[in-house]
C-alpha cells in the first residue's frame, strides 16, 4: 500500500491506468447495459435477465469504488497529514 | 380516509419532529459551523439516512414508480448515476472536505468565493442554486398539500397541507439547525425505507401470488417493459448517458449534499457515503420497481402513472397502515425541504449578508451570522410557499427538467477550482452564466436545434467548459500565495496530478 502514496512510482502509475480502464469499462456497461432485449430467463424467478445484469454491473462499479476507497486509498497519506486529530484518521 | 384520523396522525408526526428538533437544539451552540454543519461530526449511520432522505422527495418515488410503470426498467439509470458519484466523492470530495475543514467553509459558494478570490463566483453560483432550489422546495410543500387533499377527499384542503409542512419544517430547523435536520432525517429516512418495503410486500402478495407470479404476468402482458429502451423507446443511449453524467455531477454539486460531505466526521465517513449512497438508492429503486409492476398487472392503462403508488396503497393497505404510509410520504417531502432551506439560509447569510455587515461594522460576528441564518429560514420557506400557491400547475415538470441541469452547469467551475490552479474568477462567472443561458434557450426551444435525444444541459456544459478553459488562459488567476492555501496540501503526493 505504501507504494501507492508515492507520486510517480511505476506501481502507482500502473494502478492508476488499471483503475481508469476498469472504471471506463464498467461505466460503459452501466450506461449501455449488456445484454438487453433479453428479459428471459427470469433470474431466481423474480428479476428479468436485462435488469439482473444491469444491477450486476452497477454492483461491480460500487465494488470498484470500494477498491479505490479502501484498498488503493490514494488520499490516505494526505488526509493523515492534514487531519487535526486522530478523529480524522481514515 | 377519515379527516380526524389524518389530523391526529399529522399532529403526532409534528410533535415527534419538533421534539427531535428540540433534541438537536439542546446540543447546538450559536456558531455557524455548529448550526449549519453540526460541528462537522456527522457519523456513518446518520450520514446514510440524511443523504438518502435529502435526495429522495415524495416526488422521487411517485415519479420512479410512474416511470417504471410507463417505460419499464430504464429508471435504474438513476441508481447508476449515484454509483458514479462514488469516485467523484472520493477524489474531489476529499479535497473539498479537507479545505473546508481547514478554513471553516460551511457551504460550497463560500468555498468558490475563497478559491477564486472573488465574491462574484460565489454570488453567481449562489443565485443559480437559490433560483433552482426555492421552486424545488415549493414543490415539496405542494406535494404535501396535494397528497393530504387527495387522501382525505378534500377534507384537508390543499393550502392547509402545504402550510402544515412548512410550519413543522421551519420550527424544527430553526430550533436546532443541522443536528435537528439530521435527527429528523434519520427517522424520516427509516420510515421511507421500511414503509416502501412493507408496501411492496403487501402489494405483491395481495395482488398476485408472489414475485414469480407477478413477473410471469408482466412478461405475458408487457414484455417490452423488461428491457431498455422500453416500450416508448425513451431510454435510448443518448438519454442514458445524459442522465448518468448530469445527475452524477449534480448530486456531487448540490449545495445541500455538499454540506453533508463537508460535515463528515472523518475521511472514513466520507468514503462510507460514497458507497452507501448507491446502495440506499438501489433499495428504493428495487422496491419501486416491484410496486410499479403490480400496477402494470392490476391497473393496466392507468392514466395518471405518477399516482399509481398512492392509488394502490389506499385500495390495498389497512387504514392504520395507509395512515403511516401517507406520513412517510409527508416525511419524504419534509426531509428534502428541511435540508434545502437550511443550506439556502446559510448561503444567504454568508454570501449576501456577511459582506454588507462587514463593510458597515468592520466585522461579522459568528453569532450574528447564525442569527441571520435562523431569521432567513422562515423567509425562504415563505418563498417556497408562494411557489406552491402561485406557481404554474406544470411547475413539477419544469423543476425536474431544470433544477438538476442548472446545478450540473456549476460542476465544471467547482472541478476547475479544485484541480486547476490556472482557473480564474472571470472565466468561472462567464462559464456559469453563459452555459445556464444557453441551456435555458435550448430547453425552452428558443434556440431550435435537433439534439438527437441528448439533454440540452450536455452541449451547454461543453460550451461552459470551453469558456472556462479559454477564459482562464487569457485572464489572470489569483496570486500564487492565495492558491497555495488551496493546493499546497495536495501537491506532495497528489494522486491525480502526478
Amino acid at each position: 500500500m505504501s507504494e501507492d502514496r508515492q507520486p510517480a512510482g511505476p506501481g502507482t502509475r500502473r494502478r492508476r491506468v488499471i483503475a481508469v480502464v476498469i472504471g471506463l469499462v464498467l461505466a460503459a456497461l452501466m450506461v449501455a447495459p449488456w445484454p438487453q432485449g433479453e428479459y428471459e430467463p427470469m433470474v431466481l424467478g423474480v428479476i428479468p435477465a436485462s435488469l439482473f445484469f444491469w444491477i450486476l454491473w452497477t454492483a461491480a462499479f460500487v465494488g470498484y469504488v470500494a477498491w479505490i476507497a479502501y484498498r488503493w486509498d490514494p488520499y490516505a497519506e494526505i488526509v493523515r497529514r492534514n487531519s487535526p486529530s486522530s478523529d480524522d484518521e481514515s | 380516509m377519515s379527516v380526524t384520523a389524518m389530523w391526529i396522525a399529522l399532529c403526532c408526526f409534528a410533535a415527534v419532529m419538533v421534539y427531535l428538533g428540540y433534541l438537536g437544539h439542546r446540543g447546538t451552540s450559536s456558531t455557524m459551523e455548529d448550526f449549519v454543519l453540526g460541528s462537522r461530526k456527522l457519523g456513518k449511520v446518520p450520514a446514510f439516512f440524511t443523504v438518502t432522505a435529502t435526495l429522495f422527495s415524495a416526488f422521487s418515488y411517485f415519479g420512479i414508480t410512474g416511470q417504471y410503470y410507463t417505460d419499464g426498467i430504464g429508471p435504474w439509470i438513476q441508481v447508476v448515476s449515484t454509483a458514479v458519484v462514488g469516485p467523484i466523492l472520493y477524489f474531489a470530495g476529499t479535497r473539498i472536505w479537507l479545505v473546508a475543514r481547514r478554513y471553516g467553509f460551511v457551504n460550497v459558494t463560500e468555498y468558490l468565493s475563497d478559491r477564486f478570490q472573488a465574491r462574484s463566483v460565489g454570488l453567481v453560483a449562489g443565485v443559480i442554486m437559490i433560483v433552482a432550489l426555492v421552486p424545488y422546495m415549493g414543490a415539496q410543500f405542494r406535494g404535501s398539500g396535494l397528497t393530504l387533499e387527495a387522501v382525505t377527499g378534500g377534507g384537508i384542503p390543499y393550502w392547509a397541507g402545504a402550510v402544515f409542512l412548512a410550519v413543522v419544517v421551519t420550527l424544527y430547523v430553526m430550533s436546532g439547525g443541522f443536528r435537528s435536520v439530521v435527527w429528523t432525517d434519520v427517522l424520516q429516512g427509516a420510515l421511507m425505507y421500511v414503509l416502501l418495503g412493507v408496501a411492496m410486500l403487501i402489494l405483491v402478495y395481495s395482488a398476485t401470488g408472489g414475485f414469480s407470479d407477478l413477473m410471469d404476468a408482466v412478461e405475458d402482458q408487457s414484455a417490452e417493459l423488461l428491457s431498455v429502451p422500453g416500450p416508448n423507446g425513451v431510454f435510448g443511449l443518448p438519454y442514458l448517458i445524459s442522465v448518468m453524467v448530469i445527475f452524477a455531477a449534480a448530486h456531487f454539486t448540490m449545495p445541500q449534499l455538499q454540506q453533508r460531505w463537508m460535515a463528515a466526521r472523518n475521511h472514513s465517513t466520507l468514503k462510507f457515503m460514497a458507497l452507501s449512497l448507491p446502495i440506499g438508492t438501489a433499495i428504493i429503486y428495487i422496491f419501486a420497481f416491484f410496486i410499479a409492476m403490480v400496477g402494470v398487472v392490476t391497473l393496466p392503462g392507468f392514466d395518471a402513472p405518477e399516482a399509481i403508488y398512492p392509488t394502490m396503497i389506499i385500495d390495498v393497505l389497512p387504514e392504520w397502515l395507509t395512515l403511516i404510509a401517507i406520513l412517510a410520504i409527508i416525511a419524504a417531502t419534509g426531509s428534502t425541504a428541511n435540508s434545502i432551506v437550511l443550506t439556502m439560509s446559510s448561503m444567504v447569510a454568508k454570501e449576501y449578508v456577511a459582506p454588507v455587515v462587514h463593510r458597515r461594522s468592520g466585522g461579522d460576528s459568528d453569532r450574528f451570522l447564525t442569527l441571520t441564518t435562523r431569521v432567513m429560514l422562515p423567509l425562504l420557506v415563505a418563498g417556497g410557499l408562494l411557489v406552491a400557491f402561485y406557481g404554474p400547475s406544470t411547475i413539477l415538470s419544469i423543476i425536474l427538467g431544470i433544477t438538476w441541469p442548472a446545478v450540473f452547469l456549476i460542476f465544471p467551475t467547482l472541478m476547475a477550482g479544485l484541480y486547476w490552479r490556472r482557473a480564474t474568477a472571470a472565466a468561472a462567472v462567464a462559464s456559469m452564466v453563459i452555459s445556464e443561458i444557453l441551456f435555458l434557450c435550448l430547453y425552452q426551444g428558443w434556440i431550435s436545434l435537433d439534439l438527437g435525444g441528448w439533454n440540452p444541459a450536455l452541449p451547454a456544459g461543453v460550451v461552459g467548459v470551453l469558456i472556462l478553459v479559454g477564459g482562464s488562459l487569457v485572464t489572470t488567476p489569483p496570486s500564487r500565495d492565495h492558491l497555495d492555501r488551496h493546493f499546497a496540501m495536495f501537491e506532495d503526493a497528489d494522486p491525480v496530478r502526478a
